[in-house]
């Protein structure tokens, strides 16, 4: 039965493994993945522990519902208190590494301590042993995966790794698996690399039983035509998530030069109808019908042929409208770099527009850039500062740890210019006109992250009617409206966290599709595969549970209301151009602040953004840290 | 035919098949239209 998976507790200092069972109480509160992992960073990691030291806890948790055959549900997450922000750290990653781990036996990983020379874990069908990767210290991404391969003979073999980022502690260093897919966010290489874990390679032959795996595998059927039934899934599966810009720079709803102007006039060729010049494939992830990745070939900056997938909509942004740089061809080299390094494209895109605004405004001088001329659209620059961010190599290591260190580096005023929250860069997107979004960043508990509630289907002009029914509550149709969309957030946050706990993907649910699975189909699921009843509200409350968890481990480390906020330019600078409803908008502050205290109080969390003792105690979680794994 | 949603005035407008430009009856703007599968158009950008 799938509910029979284990927990391991692996300490890298005395090398000492200690497997336990998952306790059906905590499947029942916090299902699996992200929730379970959020269980554990409560409750392992003590108050200020330094994120880069032995006593930061690194969890690997796959989905509840991982290796069922829909949803792309192969996806795991990856948590850890995060060197780059000191909030809550995780991230999400798909591709086939989390099913061939419950193959091996294991849902759950709990990695403490560090190891003394860089060592990988080998998880084998019940076993875990510490294996020497000194030979693999100092390999790309790429080639670790598959020197461990051929280490093993065995071509099977799933891997999470780390690159040459990760052993240099950049902050927002990656976890990497397969040729694209990434724990992009909140820095979760460098824990590896803190840990001197280079990677965790799992082969896994072990059966997985499910509770009613014929009626299982019919509803998996429903489930696939169901997503690939929505318009948006079908244009996914032909251009990846690249036709989001499509909308949004037609609409005036991307950054570009950071945050100067909300649409790239001269982007015509990062249409995502380019990518047909370069591709000659799709492919998905696990349990994955969609298939929104593009494997292409493009020639490097030195000419040489590379072969790579992707890219995502947020390499669009990274590479190209942020920095000013118009051709596809750079998103794509760009792209293949940070995979290769393993450092996160958002983070990268984010600081290289940050240092090349401060370059145009004379902040930062070709003394402090080691001589590189930080001008809009220089795409040599972009991959030069690439490197050196990955090797902390001059400038680079200045911006190597992000946001925060950097600004107090720099000085001069440059914190104006940085788009960030609690430290970690934005999604290029441009939230001043869509209040929404702007709320959801604020809030999110990672950091400015457009993937913890991001209403995307708030751009979609809806029925006033169906909105109200999807949020079960008076919502605004109108996307830069202030009205309602507190609700959106808080309905879209518990949806993302109890989707991040199944294992499934944000983009089969009610993201950027509006009739997708959700929680009524995530509850039969849920009994089909394991035989637990778990109905619409008990889900609900699950993705409360979770995210409040995740509020108290911010609080704990000294977070406060003040950071739930957004850049100042937010507020004083109007968007110059776009459409009508777009062109002059800014977030007005006292409907942003208002819109927090309603949020709050959806919440039940009082006017300081802390859960109430009645919210703690109905969640269950007025007895935190519990200790209960 | 297909239907696209404009992104001015968010009004939805059919497109003829394979079209490669099409412009929005309520609001007149002009899009270019690509289409990403069978009798699908997509708006791809301002014409």
């Amino acid at each position: 039965m799938v509910l029979n998976r284990k927990i391991a507790y692996i300490n890298l200092s005395t090398r000492e493994v200690v497997q336990k069972p998952i306790p059906r109480e905590m499947r029942t509160l916090y299902l699996g993945g992200r929730g379970i992992n959020m269980y554990l960073l409560y409750n392992h990691i003590q108050p200020r522990t330094d994120p880069l030291s032995p006593e930061n806890v690194l969890m690997i948790g796959t989905g509840l519902l991982c290796g069922i055959p829909c949803l792309g549900s192969g996806r795991c997450d990856i948590a850890a208190k995060s060197p780059l922000t000191s909030a809550v750290g995780d991230s999400n990653i798909g591709g086939f590494f989390a099913p061939e781990l419950r193959l091996a036996g294991y849902d759950h990983l709990v990695i403490s301590g560090k190891a003394e020379k860089p060592v990988y874990l080998w998880i084998s069908d019940d076993e875990i042993t510490v294996k020497n990767a000194s030979h693999l210290w100092g390999q790309d991404t790429f080639e670790t995966q598959t020197m461990i391969r051929k280490d093993h003979d065995d071509e099977d073999i799933k891997s999470i790794v780390i690159g040459i980022a990760g052993e240099n502690l950049v902050r927002f260093a990656n976890v990497r698996t397969g040729m694209k897919n990434s724990a992009g966010r909140t820095g979760m290489g460098a824990v590896m690399g803190s840990k001197n874990l280079k990677a965790i390679a799992v082969r896994g032959t072990l059966s997985i039983e499910y509770a009613h795996p014929d009626e299982l595998l019919d509803y998996c059927k429903e489930m696939n035509d169901m997503i690939i039934g929505t318009r948006w899934a079908r244009a996914q599966s032909k251009w990846g998530t690249m036709i989001i810009y499509s909308n949004t720079n037609t609409t005036g709803l991307i950054r570009t030069k950071n945050f100067q102007l909300n649409r790239f006039a001269e982007g015509e060729d990062l249409e995502p109808e380019n990518i047909d010049r370069y591709s000659f494939g799709t492919s998905g992830c696990y349990g994955c019908v969609v298939h929104c990745r593009h494997r292409y070939t493009v020639k490097d900056e030195n000419g040489e042929t590379i072969f790579a997938e992707g890219p995502e909509y947020t390499s669009l942004g990274a590479f190209g409208t942020m920095v000013n740089c118009p051709k596809m061809e750079t998103v794509l080299r760009a792209n293949h770099l940070v995979n290769k390094y393993g450092i996160d494209t958002l983070e990268t895109g984010g600081l290289i527009a940050w240092a090349m605004e401060l370059y145009e405004k004379g902040i930062l001088t070709d003394e402090q850039t080691d001589g590189l001329k930080l001008e809009w659209g220089n795409e040599d620059v972009v991959y030069e500062l690439i490197r050196k961010m990955a090797t902390r190599e001059g400038f680079g290591n200045v911006l190597a740890d992000g946001f925060k260190p950097a600004i107090a580096k720099i000085g001069k005023g440059s914190d104006y210019y940085a788009i960030q929250v609690k430290g970690m860069s934005n999604l290029h997107s441009d939230e001043r006109p869509t209040p929404s979004f702007a709320l959801g960043i604020a809030t999110s508990t990672r950091g400015a992250d457009h993937l913890r509630s991001r209403p995307a289907i708030d751009l979609y002009g809806l029925p006033k009617e169906l909105l109200e029914e999807i949020y079960e509550g008076p919502v605004s149709p109108d996307s830069t409206s202030y009205e309602g969309k507190p609700r959106m957030i808080w309905w879209q946050e518990r949806l993302y966290a109890v989707t991040d706990a199944i294992g499934t993907c944000k983009f089969q649910t009610v993201f950027c599709a509006v009739h997708a699975p959700q929680w009524n189909e995530y509850s039969k699921l849920i009994q089909l595969a394991t035989g637990m009843e778990l109905p619409k509200t008990q889900l609900m409350d699950v993705g409360e549970r979770i995210y409040t968890l995740e509020r108290l481990f911010n609080l704990r480390e000294g977070f406060t209301r003040k950071d739930d906020a957004i850049s100042e330019r937010y507020f004083k600078e109007p968007t110059p151009i776009g459409f009508p409803n777009v062109k002059g908008k800014t977030i007005d502050r006292k409907q942003f602040e208002k819109m927090l205290d309603e949020y709050y109080t959806l919440h039940n969390w009082d006017s300081n953004g802390v859960p109430t003792k009645e919210a703690l105690e109905r969640l269950g979680l007025s007895k935190e840290p519990s200790h209960m794994i | 035919m297909s239907e696209v949603r404009c992104l001015n005035c968010l009004k939805r407008f059919q497109v003829p098949q394979n079209a490669e430009t099409a412009t929005c009856p309520h609001c007149n703007t002009k899009f270019r239209i690509s289409w990403p599968a069978l009798g699908q158009a997509k708006v791809r950008g301002l014409a």
